[in-house]
């Protein structure tokens, strides 16, 4: 096993540098988790710096026996970094150029390690942006974006990751590099591109990416509407929903994270509001206004019990800061969370977010609210500390509880965060056996041998784990699957 | 030698079939199918569906037959399966802003179901009246809309099909965020029915804007008319629609012969004046513009332009920033309605070859979506398939090994 291992150390070593691969476990240790719980130790990382080199590594790993998965920073939340089958990990973090820009097409070529927030900054003296902002965007990469279909607060009116990109670079499990799409509409053909998005690093691993540029809005009005309860709060978001009102983005955060917010970043958030609602809205001035007339309106129905607006920039970007790294100051309330990640439909929000506040109390754990809740994508937090006996096991179901309310609800398991490892054991909550077996040939037809990101997004029983030849005395010719 | 049963009779013990002597109406491209059978479930589709796998029938999936020229011609043609019988409003909810639908459902239908809560889905093709849902999935159908609210892609949720192994099958769900599994409706959507047989949809709508209006400028110039179409992206007004008409085209839509750019504006009433004032100074080079009275007859005459009347419909994408040399290079006599700032264009002309060797040295792509089947007999009416093709066959394979759906009508002849 030693001997093996160093030749394909060495054989690594040759196409990307011996500054660019891991191999030792001290190394390694680093690269198991994502930011979720998942973690397993890969038997190799390869940092990429060229396109060319992901095709030969993965070559090489095909040679070896050894499924191969893509990683960006790591930020994801279901385990789609995770080599849960070992093998090696690609991270793209040392590529991460911006290629193109094309203004007057409003697109952008870019390699996959670069970081999604920079993206946006690169484009803003430009008057662009780009849309998708999940709220780890200051460190999460285009490329992991493009494997999860990410989402983030603005995607309520501008939509999710699968909108804004227009074509791909991308090796193949088979070694290959392919294009996928372009800038050019309507390519005639299966949408390739449509259907790589979101698969989760099960299909390809993206080399360059084509994204659509969107023009920053004329005006920009951010609110923060003060409720005395979630059920008001949530009344509230329904109601801006059927009313025809779409704002750039609806966040709610209970009463919990406010407090715990507050204490980390002093937005100004009021501490005893049952509820808070950001509300952005966007576009012309004459739009923005006719919205927050609007807006005014549903609040005074509703019961608001404030309406404020952000008075300049930096007030904005200190709401957003308190919502986007509201994560990081949970830390103050327990040492861990655990992020549930869930849609439902909007109207069912009231009913829903009074079901698992009642699951939570049924636990004896505590549960914070901070999500996308215009999208009707929540994410009920829960907060708990690793160190208690058996608390995991608790947690762990009363995440699958909550999850099973959402799908009764006529939700799906996933706004935004994907299936990965998390959740392949609840896809039969919606999808039966003909339904996996229909993605399962689509899967195929790109990683028949389930080479890319083994064993992820389908039920374990389903056996998409690798299936390449395995040279005798690889680490996969050894592992339980 | 056993006589093999007709596919009329088999099918005919499944659902209803159209009788012999309508057959004729259900042909593609000259060639006549046995069959024309009208399921009306997903089941229904399903056992057809197995019984063509049993006997090797080659399917043709059929909506309200107004994209029936689309593709190359058949292979053969067994059986038309026409949804439809298929055509209830299933699931509704305003206050969600989805709807879920059986796949034969008209699109016009649809439209009127969900203009009583003051929405609508943000599709505008050709002939609503007999279009289907199913069917404008099937063949990416869009419109002038498309500019601001994207096509079939960015408004599906779900999809329900019955696959060539008889079985039926779902993929994403009702709401508007998902990422649960693979997006099933993005590999569905414009496949032409050659991966399975689309029975069930769900979409996100939109909330119908309080005040339409529309600004129709002409010009003397493609170039004026072009530049002034630019000039309105480049202020990222959030119009609906930009539309860029030949002289013969305008004059086929009764306004005065020249290049001609619509506007389609749709907001509260202040965005409204604020835009028709922007678009007006924006088109300073005009002869003339101004605010058309009753734009809602303009634009469905515009979103039908020359279907049924033209033999020969060409589609061709170009980037839109070279939309303009595309036009310049077009026979000026002919009908051109150009969506000018998606990059998308339909030219109505008898002569799609020549100009489809132009568009590829312009980087894009022309795909006939109307011709005699002569023309079909010479041409691949999808253009060469490029380097991908290879993976868009083994999608086909795995989906399809028999070929029993559509065969030889998509790209590449899949």
């Amino acid at each position: 096993m030693a001997v093996a291992a160093r030749t394909l150390v060495d054989e690594l070593v040759e196409v990307v540098g011996g500054e660019n691969v891991l191999a030792s476990e001290e190394e390694l240790v680093a690269y198991e988790l994502d930011g979720a719980h998942d973690k397993a130790r890969p038997d190799a990382l390869v940092f990429v710096t060229e396109a060319r080199q992901v095709a030969e590594v993965v070559r090489i790993a095909r040679r070896y026996g050894l499924p191969v998965t893509a990683r960006g920073a790591g930020t994801g939340l279901s385990g789609g970094a995770v080599a849960s089958q070992k093998g090696i990990i690609v991270i793209t973090t040392r590529m991460r150029s911006i290629l193109e820009v094309d203004l007057e097409n409003r697109t952008a070529l870019v390699e996959p390690g670069l970081v999604n927030i920079e993206l946006s900054n690169a484009l803003a003296r430009d008057g662009f942006f780009y849309a998708p902002d999940p709220s780890s965007q200051k460190s999460c990469t285009l490329g992991g974006n493009v494997a999860e279909n990410s989402g983030g607060p603005h995607c309520l009116a501008y939509g999710m990751t699968t909108n804004h990109v227009l074509g791909l670079e991308a090796v193949l499990p088979d070694g290959e590099t392919l294009t996928l799409g372009g800038a050019v509409p309507d390519k005639p053909g299966y949408d390739l591109v449509g259907t790589v998005v979101g698969s989760e690093g099960t299909m390809v691993i993206a080399t360059k990416i084509l994204v659509r540029l969107t023009p920053k809005p004329e005006l920009v009005r951010t609110f923060l509407a003060v409720f005395e309860s979630i059920e008001s709060a949530s009344r509230a978001v329904s109601t801006i929903i059927a009313r025809g009102l779409v704002p750039a983005a609806v966040e709610m955060i209970d009463k919990l994270v406010v407090q715990a917010v507050e204490a980390a970043f002093h937005a100004g958030f009021p501490e005893d509001a049952g509820a808070v609602l950001i509300v952005e809205l966007d576009g012309i001035r004459e739009a923005v206004e006719d919205q927050s007339e609007l807006l005014r309106e549903i609040c005074r129905e509703l019961g608001a019990k404030e309406l404020r607006e952000a008075q300049d920039e930096a007030g904005r970007a200190k709401m957003w800061q308190a919502r986007k790294e509201a994560f990081g100051a949970l830390g103050r309330i327990k040492p861990s969370y655990y992020i549930v990640d869930t849609v439902v439909p909007r109207s069912k929000l009231v009913d829903v977010m009074s079901h698992i506040t009642e699951i939570a109390d049924r636990y004896g754990l505590l549960l914070g609210n901070v999500f996308h809740a215009g999208d009707g994508n929540l994410h009920p937090n829960i907060l708990f500390d690793a160190r208690e006996p058996g608390v995991m096991e608790k947690v762990l179901a009363c995440g699958k509880e909550i999850v099973e309310v959402c799908v009764a609800a006529g939700g799906a398991l996933s706004g935004e965060h994907g299936i990965g490892l998390e959740k392949q054991e609840f896809m039969p909550m919606l999808f039966n056996d003909a339904d996996l077996a229909a993605m399962k040939r689509l899967k195929a037809a790109f990683n028949p041998e389930h080479f890319f990101n083994p064993c992820k997004i389908f039920p374990l029983r389903h056996a998409t784990c690798a299936e390449v030849p395995r040279k005798p005395g690889s680490p996969l010719a050894e592992a339980a699957w | 030698m056993a006589l093999k049963a007709h596919p009329a009779e088999l099918a005919g013990t499944i659902c209803r079939t159209a009788p012999e002597q309508q057959i004729g109406s259900y042909a593609v491209d000259g060639l006549t199918p046995a069959a024309a059978a009208f399921p009306e479930s997903p089941e229904q589709v399903a056992e057809i569906v197995r019984l063509a796998g049993e006997h090797k029938w080659a399917l043709i999936p059929r909506g309200g037959g107004t994209q029936m020229a689309l593709g190359n011609m058949p292979r053969a043609a067994d059986v038309a399966v026409c949804t439809t019988a298929m055509n209830r409003v299933l699931e509704y909810e305003p206050a969600d802003l989805v709807v879920t639908v059986q796949a034969g459902i008209r699109l016009a239908e649809l439209q009127h179901t969900l203009a009583e809560h003051g929405q609508f889905l943000a599709l505008d093709p050709p002939l609503p009246e007999r279009a289907t849902i199913g069917g404008i999935i099937a063949a990416n159908s869009s419109g002038p809309l498309r500019l601001r609210y994207g096509t079939c892609r960015d408004m599906l949720l779900g999809i329900k099909v019955v696959n060539a192994d008889g079985n039926i099958t779902k993929g994403g769900g009702k709401v508007v965020k998902n990422v649960t599994g693979y997006d099933m409706g993005k590999l569905y959507t414009g496949s032409l029915g050659t991966l399975g047989i689309i029975v069930e949809a769900s979409f996100k709508v939109a909330a119908l804007p309080p005040v339409e209006s529309t600004v129709l400028a002409r010009f003397d110039s493609l170039d004026a008319a072009y530049t002034s179409g630019r000039a309105i992206y480049k202020s990222a007004l959030p119009i609906l629609a930009c539309e860029l008409l030949s002289p013969a085209a305008a004059r086929a839509l009764d306004l005065e012969p020249g290049w001609t750019i619509a506007v389609w504006l749709g907001a509260g009433p202040a965005a409204v004046q604020r835009q028709e004032r922007d678009v007006i100074a924006t088109c300073g080079t005009a002869t003339s513009a101004h605010v058309l009275d009753e734009p809602r007859g303009f634009w469905r005459a515009l979103e039908d332009f020359g279907r049924g009347q033209f033999e020969t419909i060409a589609k061709i994408s170009v980037l839109p920033s070279r939309v303009g040399e595309l036009l310049a290079r077009l026979p000026d006599g002919d009908p051109i309605v150009s969506h000018v700032l998606s990059g998308v264009t339909y030219l109505f002309s008898g002569h799609p070859e020549a100009t489809a060797a132009m568009v590829r040295e312009l980087g894009g792509y022309l795909v006939v979506e109307a011709c005699p089947p002569e023309l079909k007999r010479r041409l691949d009416v999808w253009g060469p398939p490029g380097p991908d093709f290879r993976l868009m066959r083994r999608v086909k394979r795995e989906f399809d090994p028999d070929g029993i759906l559509n065969p030889g009508r998509y790209v590449g002849g899949l």
